[in-house]
């Protein structure tokens, strides 16, 4: 037993410095031991860099995990398999680091939290929070409706702040900033309020899969967004059921032909 | 019930308390229902399902006409509970419609459980009562109880709650408030206590808290008791005068009693009106004084909306809503005058001092600003406001304010209009770049409703000043002239008004082609496709069919609703409760009755997701509109009210009791016949033929009704 710790899983690439210093950070925020893991290039031959990293966050005691996304710099692409072992495998939330993205700054930051309206995916965020991600700073919540979910009176922006409030009531929302509300595809409006709002980092709750098309939002801010994402691993299926109030009272309004 | 499902369940019917709105109260939906249970009158409301230290809520007392710097409706918490224990699981509440009263029922983890009674005093409004009763396990520490004596304390060791006082503006808009509660204990017989608490609200004066303090020890003085009799007789009055029953339909009917139920509790005493004072003038904001929403702004909500239904069934109450624009003429002159015209232009939103107070952007729902152009060019306002004002002459017979304030505003309006329309050299009359109730097109030309509105104005204004010789008849026979060459967009080939020039190049899109209606339609498909198409926001030329149909084209209403109709996205809580009402009137009942449900049930059961932000006002009339204008056919004229009732068998029975120049009139339909019970004599028209009288009859025969 001892402290918690913050695993630092670091290579010789350029971002390894960034990977130290985030670990750095987070630790100091939580009162945890970093705990330095290196990974070997050679090893990737045979493996066991992987089972080195996901064997050393699965020890008692390791509360996080931080990581590059992958060697290589200076273009989008995919994680590299250390890292996408570990994503993938991790029970403990891991932060990810592009190739470009500079390391988590000393608290407080602001971190936007996108939140599909889940319950499985509030209840990992908000554990998170309370753990580990609370003592980092404050979150901007994030949520996208889509065609079907989306409130069928917006005319104004007090409809607006109504709903929002009304949903980081409903969602458990304890943050400092307002919720902010909008209408896309998840992943692209993600990407853009990554753009307008500038924060210092994304906390994203996913259920550990990249087959069958899923977890777009994961791949494309990993691939994109540049700055510092904390992956919350959320445990069971993924819940389709989206933003259930408002879906729910959609699907049960009237429909009309309107003519004889 | 859960309060996010408007099913109907037919197994229920025969166990629906048609008289009270109950729910069991989960965190998820505290606040909606918060708002369902707000309890208020004319001067204030309350809205609180919190404990003490909770600070996840939206409780608050609201007061009439009381705004901060920024124009917001202040609102402060003056009741609270405290619990020595946490909750118990859901608690309960009951909204008794008859009496006005809310109970609220709390268990505590410690076994003991708190029910607590609250009204605002409808006898005097200025007055609330809040009763609290703890049963089950005594002795608790930390309960608001601080001793068990019997004997109420002298005044001077009263316990007093001071709620915060508003900001004072300027000399000439103040409004200050302030809230006083003064608590005693009422020991039981049984060893359990009541603990009662009276507030009192006072605003306007120089020293407010004194005068809030002297209307508690007044309303003490009184005894709980009195207070809570006087309280139940004024709603025994009320619902005397006012109330819909649907034998078939008990849910339904609970529904639109909760509107009437909301509109009845605006009643301000019937003081005599001085013309030479300010009188008490009601502002009622879109939502009410039931939440934030719209921090209390007045738009045409209340005129269009919610003041034809007072203007039935509490006349003195809708005058006041009219004095509201009355008190602020002033400032519509000056718009006016601004704009280099003469007359008054009244403002899309107003507030404190009647100044345009529409916000010029907002963020739409893909992050980025969108210009809000209703401010500038939402002008059917200052026509709305004279349409009010007319309709309420004819319900109420109101001669007197006719000939003074309502001439006035009438004329001033009217002047406004001839300024503002272009005459074109072949003698039409247009007016240019206008926004009508269709707000996803903007910038348009000669918009039906808006342009039939300003005829109203202008033969209505003609009409009044005759009567009262008030202005030349050269100006008057001018607005004639211009009203008849206001061109409305009818086409008599097809039947169809143009809703606004050019409105039929637009790309032909159904608003099924975007999603189910009701929706948001300019979220989904942006503001530059919405405008480019015929999807409308809300009932824009069958707005004009609703308001004025003897303006409109009458044999035409199927064929403007047929191409309206599926174009409408119904993205506005003021659009379900008109359509109903067009519906009914075109006689397609299935349909109507589809969206008088979601009309009625639209806060209920928080269709929209804000109603934790308040009640919406403009459907609760609404509602009464689409039973009274839609499902009877119901229309107060100058001298007569008209009848042609449109009620499908679904409902059964349908009786509707309403006021009509101080009268009470019941009108009860069943199947094939009909029949009129009035206080008074009155005088119904029914396919063209009048009748006058106390009790009278009518028969439905090959579809058609006529005297029995």
């Amino acid at each position: 037993m001892g402290m918690s710790r913050v695993l630092a899983a670091v290579d010789d690439s350029p971002i390894a410095d960034a990977v130290r210093r985030t670990a750095h950070t987070v630790a100091t925020a939580v009162g945890a031991e970093v705990e330095e893991v290196s990974v070997v290039p050679d090893a990737s031959v045979d493996g066991r860099d992987v089972d080195l990293v996901c064997g050393a966050l699965a020890t008692d005691g390791v509360i996080a995990g931080v990581l590059g996304a992958r060697r290589l710099r200076g273009r989008h692409g995919p994680l590299g398999h250390v890292a996408l072992a570990a994503v993938t495998r991790a029970n403990v939330p891991l932060i990810v680091l592009p190739p470009d993205a500079a390391p988590l700054r000393t608290p407080p930051v602001r971190l936007l939290a996108p939140l599909d309206g889940t319950p499985a995916t509030e209840r990992a965020i908000w554990a998170v929070v309370r753990d580990l991600v609370g003592a980092l700073g404050d979150l901007v919540v994030l949520h996208v409706f889509d065609e079907r979910s989306v409130p069928m009176f917006v005319t104004s922006d007090e409809d607006r702040r109504i709903l929002a409030e009304e949903w980081s009531h409903e969602h458990g929302v304890v943050s400092s900033e307002p919720v902010v509300l909008r209408l896309g595809r998840p992943a692209e409006t993600v990407l853009e309020v990554v753009r307008e709002l500038g924060p210092d980092g994304l906390v994203l709750g996913w259920h550990r899969r990249f087959d069958d098309g899923r977890a777009e939002v994961v791949r494309r801010a990993l691939s994109e967004a540049g700055v510092p994402i904390v992956l919350v691993p959320v445990n069971g299926e993924p819940d389709t059921s989206g933003d259930d109030a408002h879906g729910e009272r959609r699907r049960v309004t009237t429909e009309t032909e309107g003519s004889r | 019930m859960d309060v996010l499902s408007p099913t109907r369940d037919d197994q229920l019917e025969s166990s629906v308390d048609a008289w009270a709105i109950s729910r069991d109260v989960t965190g998820r939906d505290r606040r909606a229902i918060e708002t369902l249970t707000s309890v208020g009158g004319p001067a204030w409301s309350v809205r609180d399902l919190s404990v003490e230290d909770e600070v996840d809520s939206r409780a608050a007392a609201f007061v009439a006409g009381c705004y901060d710097h920024a124009d917001v409706l202040i609102g402060h918490r003056p009741w609270t509970i405290r619990l020595a224990a946490g909750r118990a699981g859901p608690e309960r509440v009951r909204l008794d419609l008859r009496h006005g009263v809310l109970e609220r029922t709390v268990e505590a983890t410690d076994g003991s459980t708190l029910v607590e009674h609250r009204f605002v005093s409808a006898a005097d409004p200025m007055i609330g009562v809040q009763r609290i009763r703890r049963l089950g396990p005594s002795g608790h520490e930390g309960e608001q109880v601080r001793d068990c004596d019997s004997t109420p304390p002298a005044a001077r060791d009263l316990e007093w709650s001071r709620v915060e006082t508003a900001v004072r503006i300027d000399d000439e808009w103040c409004s200050t408030a302030i809230v006083s509660c003064d608590a005693h204990v009422e020991a039981r017989a049984d060893g359990d206590h009541d603990h009662v608490r009276i507030a009192a609200v006072a605003s306007g004066g120089p020293d407010v808290e004194a005068e809030a303090r002297r209307r508690v020890l007044m309303a003490r003085r009184r005894g709980i008791p009195e207070l809570e009799r006087a309280h139940r007789r004024v709603w025994r009055r009320r619902w005397a005068g006012a109330d819909t029953e649907f034998d078939g339909d008990r849910e339904l009917e609970r529904s639109v009693r909760f509107a009437t139920y909301r509109l009845l509790e605006l009643e301000c005493p019937d003081v005599p009106v001085d013309e030479s004072n300010t009188p008490a003038e009601l502002a009622l904001g879109a939502r009410g004084l039931t939440g934030t929403a719209y921090r209390g702004h007045v738009f045409w909500d209340t005129d269009v909306f919610a003041l034809p239904a007072l203007s039935s069934l509490a006349p003195a109450t809708a005058r006041r809503l009219l004095d509201y624009r009355w008190n602020r003429l002033g400032t519509a002159v000056a718009r006016a005058r601004a704009e280099g015209r003469p007359g008054a232009r009244f403002p899309w939103e107003s507030a404190t001092t009647g100044l345009e107070v529409t916000p010029t952007e907002m963020i739409g729902l893909d992050g980025r600003p969108i210009e809000i152009l209703t401010g500038k060019l939402e002008l059917h306002i200052t026509a709305d406001i004279a349409w009010a004002i007319w309709n309420h002459v004819n319900w109420s017979g109101d001669e007197r304010y006719l000939a003074t304030r309502g001439l006035r505003l009438l004329v001033e309006a009217a002047r406004y209009w001839t300024a503002r329309v272009e005459l074109d050299g072949d003698g039409s009359v247009h007016v240019r770049d206008v926004i009508g109730p269709d707000e996803y097109h903007v910038h348009v030309d000669d918009n039906t409703f808006t342009n039939v509105m300003i005829r109203h104005n202008l033969e209505i204004a003609a009409r009044v000043a005759a009567r009262f010789e008030a202005v030349d008849a050269s100006e008057r026979a001018r607005w004639l002239d211009l009203a008849d060459a206001l061109v409305d967009g009818f086409d008599r080939a097809t039947g169809r008004y143009e809703q606004f020039t050019g409105y039929f190049a637009l790309d032909d899109v159904l608003a099924t082609g975007i999603a189910p209606p009701p929706m948001s339609a300019d979220a989904l498909v942006g503001t530059d496709v919405i405008r480019r198409i015929q999807v409308i926001k809300q009932p824009d030329v069958l707005m004009a069919y609703h308001l004025v149909p003897h303006l409109m084209d009458g044999a035409s209403l199927d064929a403007n609703i047929d191409h309206y109709h599926p174009r409408t996205a119904h993205g506005s809580s003021l659009s379900p409760a008109i359509a109903a009402a067009c519906l009914f009137r075109a006689r397609r009942t299935e349909d109507a009755m589809r969206w008088l449900r979601l009309a009625a049930d639209l806060d209920l059961c928080d269709v929209t997701g804000t109603t934790p932000g308040g009640l919406h006002l403009a459907t609760i009339g609404g509602v009464w509109q689409a039973v009274t204008y839609g499902v009877l056919g119901i229309r107060a004229r100058e001298s007569d009210l008209l009848l042609d009732p449109v009620v499908p068998d679904e409902l059964g029975r349908v009786s509707h009791r309403f006021g009509y120049r101080r009268r009470v009139v019941t009108v009860e339909v069943d199947g094939d016949h009909a029949t009129i019970e009035s206080s008074g004599p009155v005088t119904i028209t029914v396919a063209g033929e009048a009748r006058t009288g106390r009790s009278l009859r009518i028969e439905r025969v090959g579809g058609v009704w006529q005297w029995a």
